[in-house]
């Protein structure tokens, strides 16, 4: 890492290059967010980390550059925060995490170009492994768990915090926490000066860009620190905010000597330090976003203080560097005031934080209730300075739902308090909550294992090798492994260890336990194979189509070189050629093997269908049973899938599938599965059992269908989830044993059947099934018993007019029947 | 002719010869050369806008919103219609553009009123001008007509702002400038993988609602190449100075 630390890209950049995308939540907490910038460096290289995206930021101050933030509401959740007291939201916390690793930053510096790259600030970045995990990152997880109460947020991004919050425990739980002498202080629970380390002070050295008027918090923290001495540094050309006059007047009642450091340096500190030095020559500091104000140090959020963040560590040495300063008069310091500097909307004013897509319309959400009416603009698409009237907001509460108003993720809303005279409050971007939630990369198209489908996988024995030992790796997991299957309980995200404590493994909400669930399965499946357990062939095609639009944008600015030959603008090169090639000649839109290809495979040589054959057969009686839920159905959707691209020649025989296609059912029951995938994993057994039924023989009791009863009677519990339109989904590309397409309502007979356990049922389906041309139903309800005699109704089709009864031989009465 | 900029872009954009010479009518280019010369007012005026504000407003650490106050400060309370109303026609009998941008009493303005009135002008034209000179106005690509600061563009902003004050307009305008210059200057910056340092090529920096000047900007008006032009004429003996004046040359004849 560079040397001094200039923010926290290099580690993202680091978190990146382990190319195991294993970051599942980035969050940047700030107090303003250039997002421009922001798109440009950060989110790029986050996402390709794997992370899905949160932002938050003062909702008081934000203003955003709407042509700069193209992916606001649609690639990440832009969330605005308020404090109850009117304070400001001001910390500066950014952190990626993940099952196996964490990089926690605090500092001084903002999301933008200044706080990220050309200021001096000061950061605290701690990296966090299975195997190593500083004290400060579960400090941080608590205190992301006080934001909430601490300020109101936009709900979006409350949930991004808690996601955040919960990888971070999981992540301390599952592994060593190591002090490393620093200390997590915050404003949400108390004033940060009551936080600071006990003990006497001899030198006091001081640094921040912003004071409070009166001098407050460098007058309390020369009173509770009592040294000897003070040292403050200032910036030249007024570039500290300060009241030099107070200070003085602030000075002159404590019995402190003062030396002034005027820093004349280009690069704009905007860092802030406290700096201790105790007798002994040891010395503690305070850095992070705290300024010497009263509103950050001196009050808690409750208080009306900011929301702040710091960190006390240990330094072996002075980190209080103003080399080339010179000492200067405490009267030779400009007075600053930054009066009107910022566009910030009152203390007192309701702020616009949040506008959602919902099942209805748009969700607005407000920093509290309303108690007048405000109209909502909209301003859509590249129309960046047209704004629309979309709706009126009535009084009375703090979030309303606009019925009706349907605008896409991105578009731009501003509200306007009052009448038409008044001036709009700051830009909020809609979010659609089904792209910021999307897994980053779910659309890369990246090619390999983690890119193929269903049709990639039965085409290329290589490939599915590769998959199938991926998979195998689920299966085994060493001890202190995040992937190991939760055996306990349903819906166990990825990283819950067992040998935990269950109370330290906090999962606030189902949908964070279930968004951590699809992550895991997504990192291991890869997304288009993920999607094809979820939603088919259907959600296949539906991902392609999202991989048309899953660029990020860019602004849209043209640029005229006036030193280029004939003002040529510059070359776009997200363009797509005329040829439907990208500017590079690359494919626009990624390919990948759908329903259709499937009967290529039939031509596959022999040896490759052999080859396949043994991998799928091999890795449905060795290891599936050790799968979790995800990683189980993929393989039967793999077994599927090859069944219907004739890998197998029979459904017959030692060799036949039906033997492999039912052991595969049967390994599906297993008590971990989730209830988000409870109907697509019944759908999918609905499906196997339909094709198994279809195929196994008419007559007599052979292997096959001693099979086809034992596994679908392990997994008979799991159909009354089963869902007609995902069968249909899943049943696109499959045929019967006729050559026809799959009938949804032929599968769900089957399974009704199955789940009545009726022997009657099953014996009219039995007859039926030797008897293509028969119809059967019952004569009446009563069924006799001891031996079983049914006596049944059976009308020959092709002559209605005839029917005869008969004695129903070889099914056995079964204990319990009556 | 003794300018060729100067001279060759006045008869080009205002002269009557340059629609009603038989010759120079029955040129297309001679119509786009009106547009482009007009709209390269509008881009004279917005480079000389935004140097007057980065440097005259820009003083050390300057909060942002200093800068909106600043041009606002320069221009006398009224509407945007009052200071449109109160600006020089554009257009003569017929639609024959009026030299407006020429006018005598905009140029004893200061920089603020002298580029937004040419501004205005601008987005005048992009309604007055019509055929080859809309077309050289407004340029070859469609989807450049209405890109921010364009006078099509700034025409649609006028009339949204028309009975608002145009300080207010002229503090909006600022904003836009601001975030297009960071938006421009982040387009070409790159970071350095290793070092997260990045190199940013822009004058002024914007640091949470401070802006901080780097260097000067400079204004000035975008050179439209017509003294290179007669330059290279007159080494192809097309024509010749004499006298400090530009005159037909010994082959002179090849231009007829």
């Amino acid at each position: 890492m560079p040397d001094p630390i200039a923010s926290p890209l290099p580690f993202i950049f680091a978190e990146d290059k382990h190319a195991d995308r294993q970051a599942r939540e980035a969050l940047f907490c700030t107090f303003n967010a250039d997002l421009g910038y922001f798109e440009r460096t950060v989110l790029g290289v986050t996402q390709s980390a794997g992370a899905r995206v949160t932002v938050i930021g003062d909702g008081r101050i934000s203003d955003p550059d709407h042509r700069a933030a193209r992916n606001a509401g649609t690639r990440y959740v832009h969330g605005l925060a308020v404090t109850k007291a009117g304070a400001a939201f001001h910390p500066k916390v950014t952190v990626i995490t993940g099952p196996e690793r964490a990089v926690v930053a605090v500092g001084s510096g903002n999301l933008s170009p200044g706080g990220w790259h050309l200021n001096q600030e000061t950061w605290t970045i701690a990296t966090a492994s299975r195997e190593r995990c500083p004290a400060i990152v579960p400090q941080v997880a608590g205190w992301l768990r006080t934001l909430p109460d601490a300020s109101v947020i936009a709900p979006q991004a409350a949930k991004g915090i808690g996601r955040t919050a919960t990888l971070l425990e999981k992540l301390a739980a599952t592994t060593m926490v190591v002090e490393t002498g620093h200390r997590i202080v915050h404003t949400s629970t108390a004033p940060i000066v009551d936080q600071l380390p006990d003990g006497d002070v001899s030198h006091l050295l001081l640094y921040a860009p912003f004071h409070d008027e009166k001098g407050a918090a460098v007058r309390r923290l020369i009173e509770r620190l009592r040294p000897g001495r003070v040292t403050l540094a200032v910036q030249s050309d007024g570039r500290t905010v300060i009241q030099p006059e107070a200070l003085r007047l602030v000075l002159a009642n404590l019995d402190v000597q003062l030396d002034v450091l005027e820093d004349a340096g280009k690069r704009y500190r905007h860092g802030k330090l406290v700096e201790a030095v105790r007798p002994d020559g040891s010395r503690w500091t305070l850095t992070g976003s705290p300024n010497l104000s009263a509103r950050a140090l001196l009050l808690s959020a409750s208080e009306g203080g900011n929301i702040e963040v710091g960190v006390v560590a240990e330094p072996a040495d002075s980190i209080f560097a103003f080399p080339g300063s010179k000492a200067v008069e405490l009267s030779e310091v400009p007075a600053v005031r930054i009066a009107g500097a910022a566009a910030g909307r009152a203390a007192g004013d309701t702020v616009l934080l949040a506008a959602v897509r919902v099942e209805d319309g748009l969700e607005v959400v407000f920093s509290k209730v309303l108690t007048a009416e405000v109209r909502v603009l909209a301003s859509v698409h590249d129309e960046f300075d047209s704004w629309t009237e979309v709706g009126v907001v009535p009084p009375g509460a703090a979030s309303h739902v606009m019925a009706g108003v349907n605008l896409p993720g991105g578009s731009r809303i501003r509200s306007v308090h009052g009448g038409a005279g008044n001036a709009p409050g700051g830009i909020v971007f809609v979010t659609d909550p089904r792209l910021v939630m999307a897994f980053p990369g779910e659309s890369a198209s990246r090619g390999g294992v983690t890119a193929a489908g269903p049709a990639d996988l039965i085409s290329d024995p290589g490939l599915l090798e590769k998959f199938l030992a991926a998979l195998g790796q689920l299966a085994s997991p060493p001890s202190n492994s995040p992937v190991r299957r939760n055996a306990t309980g349903p819906a166990g995200p990825r990283g819950e260890d067992s040998a935990a404590p269950a109370s330290t493994l906090r999962l606030d909400t189902a949908e964070e336990d279930w968004l951590a669930y699809p992550d895991d399965a997504k990192a291991s499946l890869g997304p288009a194979m993920f999607r094809f357990i979820m939603a088919g062939f259907p959600g296949l095609r539906a991902l392609a189509a999202e991989e048309d639009d899953g660029r990020l944008l860019t602004p849209t600015d043209k640029v005229v070189e006036e030193h280029s030959l004939g003002l040529e603008t510059d070359d776009d090169a997200g363009a797509v050629n005329d040829d439907g090639t990208g500017g590079n000649g690359s494919p626009a839109v990624s390919e990948r093997p759908n329903e259709a290809d499937l009967e290529l495979f039939r031509g596959q040589t022999e040896a490759g269908r052999q080859r396949i054959r043994r991998l799928l057969t091999s890795a449905v009686t060795a290891a599936m049973r050790e799968y979790p839920a995800a990683q189980r159905l993929a393989l039967l959707t793999a077994v599927l899938i090859a069944v219907q691209a004739g890998i197998w020649d029979s459904p017959l025989g030692e060799r036949g599938w039906i033997g492999v296609l039912s052991t595969a059912l049967e390994n599906l029951d297993q008590d971990d599965i989730p209830d988000q995938l409870s109907a697509p994993l019944a759908s999918w057994a609905a499906l196997a059992a339909y094709l198994m039924h279809d195929h196994r023989p008419a007559t007599g009791r052979p292997a096959e269908v001693l099979s086809y009863e034992k596994a679908t009677r392990a997994v008979s519990y799991l159909f009354p989830a089963a869902d007609h339109q995902l069968i249909a989904d899943y049943a696109e590309p499959f045929t019967n044993k006729n050559g026809y397409p799959v009938d949804p309502d032929a599968v769900l007979h089957v399974i009704e059947v199955i789940v009545q356990d009726d022997p009657l049922t099953q014996a009219i389906d039995a007859l039926e099934a030797r008897q293509p041309d028969w119809r059967a139903h019952k004569h009446n309800d009563v069924v006799e018993h001891p031996g079983f005699h049914a006596h049944l109704v059976l009308c020959d089709a092709a002559s209605p007019g005839g029917s005869a009864v008969m004695r129903l031989p070889g099914l056995e009465p079964r204990p319990g029947f009556v | 002719m003794e300018h060729a900029s100067d001279d060759v872009s006045r008869f080009l954009a205002y002269g009557s010869a340059a629609t009603e010479d038989a010759v120079l009518a029955g040129i297309p280019a001679v119509a786009h050369w009106r547009g482009l010369i007009l709209r390269n007012h509008s881009v004279w005026a917005w480079r000389e806008l935004w140097a007057w504000l980065v440097n005259e407003g820009i003083n050390g650490l300057t909060a942002r919103a200093k800068l909106g106050d600043k041009f606002a400060d320069a221009l006398e309370p009224q509407s945007v219609r009052a200071f449109s109303d109160q600006l020089p026609a554009t257009t003569g009998p017929g639609g024959h553009p009026l030299p407006a941008e020429l006018d005598p009493g905009l140029w004893q303005e200061d920089w603020p009123v002298w580029s937004l009135g040419i501004l205005l002008f601008g987005a005048r034209r992009s309604s007055e001008l019509t055929g080859a000179q809309l077309d050289g106005f407004h340029g070859h690509d469609r989807e450049d007509v209405r890109e921010e600061l364009s006078p099509a563009w700034l025409a649609g902003r006028v009339e949204e702002w028309r009975d608002r004050p145009i300080r207010d307009f002229a503090r909006w305008l600022a904003e836009v400038m601001l975030n297009r210059s960071q938006r421009l200057a982040w387009r070409k910056a790159r970071p350095d993988r290793k070092t997260g340092e990045v190199k940013i090529p822009t004058r002024v920096h914007l640091r949470d609602g401070f802006a901080i000047r780097d260097s000067d900007e400079t204004g000035g008006a975008t050179s439209l190449r017509l003294d290179q032009l007669a330059g290279v004429l007159a080494g192809a003996g097309l024509l010749a100075v004499e006298d400090g004046r530009w005159t037909v040359g010994p082959r002179g004849d090849l231009l007829a």
